[in-house]
């Protein structure tokens, strides 16, 4: 019959086979006594399947075929079984999906490695995955949005058809890492059966326009068997109504800016104008502080200022009639006093004492206490002096006795009977009174400001200036011979002209 | 004043109450970092299991402790702490004569201990289960580990055995850990 000789043949060429691949495919009857641990087992749960991979010590050993076997300690006298997957392999690990179900079991591998038919190394292990077993994280991806960022996980398609409750996946857990600003947040995911496929896990409520980082890996028992993936970042983009605010708040510091600049500026003008925070601060030419002494000359001596007594006059006031004629003793007698020195609100009339003059009262004129008072000296007039003046002028002045005739320094007006025009002290040259009296000019004169010099070795004549106006008191000149106030010398008075002076020198005030 | 005596008091018994109360998150965290911690020292100590094949057994340790289901607090923490105390006496009265590395087991059984104690302070708050149908297989089930041990005048292959099945063990206690999460 021709398949019973097929059937023959085939015997026959499978009896050959394993002549031949007798040493890789026989499972050994016995373990070597000796522990063989020339091999190094890893086992990596990747994509949920449990991978075994090896790697001898000795590298000069280099076989080019690889036959697994296993068993466990179970206690079910479990035989050493070919892993078929993995028998005769050249790769250097080995998929135990179907073969490794329980974590908590030790499993002993055993590595037969052959080169050309010769066994080069048979090398066993022990494995118990639940604390040998590293976990490798699941490829992900992930995609950023304003508030959320999206983890796309990468399962198998399908998980592997084990009996229920079985698989060295089932009591982990996936934790998701995010990073931002050196915080760190985990999320925990339960992988379990219906976690297949590509997975998408949100995670939200986040910043926008920030940096975040991700990374998964899987959680077992020992946190230290499992491998981290590498880190993912992302910059999620600013939302648009951010972009808003930040406009709005760079306007709002513009125009802060702003408005503190004009304020400053309209300060800095008003302190600068010295409308706010004057200063009183002295000006530096008058900052006399460090200034040598010589830059200061020295004051001039002070001269000696003959005593001026101001004497009271009460004399009534006498209304000049515009009249130049004859000058009547009986006038001026009448009125000596009453004119020396008169003071009216017109002028500056210079009345020398008149002693025994008295005092009479202009017709028109109120009575009215007068007292004269020498100018001081520098604006005035040097020539000026003590004593009544009488310019030639339009001003009327009144001579009593004592009355001093300039050059013209003064004005002297004629004399009148019925009163006398107080002497111009503002000469205006040797013009005489020539004008009108309409055309007279009166000035105010401060006799507190007037200083009257007396002439040096002047005679009689010259009044001796000023002098007081009151009867009863009058300049003294201890040193001169010039009779006292009664006796003042006087140019029109009824008193014979005397050489009374008031004294040498400037008569201050 | 009374009322006030009374809110005040009340305040604080549940200010106290709160503070004195188990956390479990805690207590979690400590035995979950104690069994792991364990658990690698007791590797640590298996070499060449492979060539105690001869030697294997099946002790039978009971279905709710291999996997847990609906498991109330107290009960997990007492089931938990019935086998810290087998372990640690197990190996504590016999590994002198085991050749093992003393530094390894001095460690392994200090680690036991302190996680004993704070079970034992968790345990305290609130009233303890009485023994249940799951204790008593517990107890027979290392009863049978000691036996095991003595049949086979502790050999090396024999405690080899026995620890691979502690190790066993440890994966059980995760498990019972897991219960305690609120």
């Amino acid at each position: 019959m021709p398949w019973t000789g097929r059937a023959v043949a085939m015997r026959l060429a499978s009896l050959c086979l394993m002549v031949h691949a007798g040493p890789a495919l026989r499972a050994p009857q016995t373990w070597p006594e000796s522990s063989n641990e020339s091999c190094i087992f890893r086992l990596t749960l990747r994509d949920f399947r449990p991978i075994l991979s090896w790697e001898l010590k000795n590298r000069s050993i280099m076989p080019t075929h690889y036959t697994l076997w296993h068993t466990d300690m179970s206690g079910s006298n479990v035989p050493l079984e070919l892993v078929p997957e993995c028998a005769n392999t050249t790769r250097a690990s080995c998929d135990l999906t179907r073969h490794w179900r329980s974590l908590t079991e030790m499993y002993l591998p055993r590595l037969v490695g052959s080169r050309g038919g010769a066994t080069l190394v048979d090398c066993e292990g022990s494995i118990f995955p639940d604390t040998d077993m590293i976990l490798e994280p699941p490829e992900f991806e992930i995609s950023g949005f304003e508030d959320h960022i999206n983890v796309t996980l990468k399962f198998p398609p399908a998980l592997p058809k084990l009996q229920p409750g079985e698989g060295l996946w089932l009591h982990l857990s996936l934790s998701i890492e995010e990073e931002s600003e050196g915080i760190v947040k985990q999320h925990l995911l339960q992988i379990g059966e219906h976690t297949t496929g590509n997975f998408t896990y949100v995670i939200d409520k986040l910043a926008p326009n920030t940096n975040y980082c991700v990374s998964v890996y899987l959680k077992g028992n020992f946190l230290s068997n499992s491998q981290q993936s590498p880190w993912k970042c992302t910059r999620l983009p600013p939302r648009p109504d951010s972009e808003a605010l930040a406009l709005a708040a760079v306007q709002g510091l513009v125009v802060l800016f702003l408005t503190v600049a004009v304020l400053g500026s309209t300060l800095a003008i008003l302190r600068q104008v010295g409308y706010i925070c004057l200063r009183s601060k002295v000006p530096k030419v008058l900052n006399f502080h460090g200034m040598a002494i010589w830059a200061f000359p020295e004051w001039p001596p002070l001269e000696a200022v003959a005593v001026a007594e101001v004497i009271q006059v009460h004399r009534k006031r006498r209304v000049w009639d515009y009249s130049y004629g004859d000058e009547s003793d009986g006038d001026e007698e009448a009125d000596p006093r009453a004119s020396a020195g008169a003071y009216t609100m017109h002028g500056l009339a210079a009345r020398p004492l008149c002693p025994g003059s008295p005092s009479s009262a202009t017709p028109g004129a109120g009575e009215e206490a007068e007292s004269l008072m020498a100018p001081g000296p520098g604006p005035w007039p040097a020539e000026r002096s003590g004593g009544a003046y009488e310019g030639t002028g339009n001003w009327g002045a009144e001579r009593p006795g004592g009355a001093y005739e300039g050059q013209g320094s003064w004005g002297a007006g004629p004399e009148e009977e019925g009163g006398a025009w107080p002497a111009d002290p503002f000469p205006k040259g040797d013009s005489g009174p020539t004008e009108s009296p309409g055309d007279r000019i009166f000035f105010n004169v401060d006799l507190n400001s007037v200083l009257v010099r007396v002439p040096d070795g002047e005679d009689s004549g010259a009044p001796a200036g000023f002098g007081p106006l009151e009867e009863t008191g009058g300049l003294e000149d201890p040193e001169d011979s010039t009779p006292g106030p009664e006796e003042a010398p006087c140019g029109e008075c009824d008193t014979s002209p005397s050489n009374a002076r008031l004294g040498d020198g400037y008569m201050m005030r | 004043m009374t009322n006030r005596c009374l809110l005040r008091l009340t305040i604080l018994l549940c200010l106290a109450g709160a503070a004195l109360s188990v956390n479990y998150g805690v207590l979690r965290f400590q035995q979950q970092n104690s069994t792991s911690a364990c658990q690698r020292l007791l590797r640590q100590l298996i070499r060449s299991p492979q060539h105690c094949l001869d030697d294997t057994k099946d002790f039978q340790i009971p279905e709710e402790v291999k996997q847990p289901c609906q498991v109330q607090k107290k009960e997990a923490m007492v089931v938990m702490h019935e086998m810290l105390q087998q372990i640690f006496s197990l190996f504590w009265r016999n590994f002198s004569s085991t050749g093992w590395n003393e530094t390894i087991v001095e460690n392994f059984l200090q680690k036991l201990h302190w996680q004993m104690d704070r079970l034992e302070e968790a345990m305290q708050e609130g009233e303890v289960p009485s023994e249940s149908r799951t204790m008593l297989r517990l107890k027979i089930y290392y009863l049978g580990i000691v036996r095991y041990l003595k049949a086979k005048s502790y050999s090396r292959c024999a405690w080899t055995v026995v620890q691979v099945e502690i190790l066993k063990n440890f994966s059980f206690l995760n498990g019972l850990i897991d219960a305690l999460r609120d």
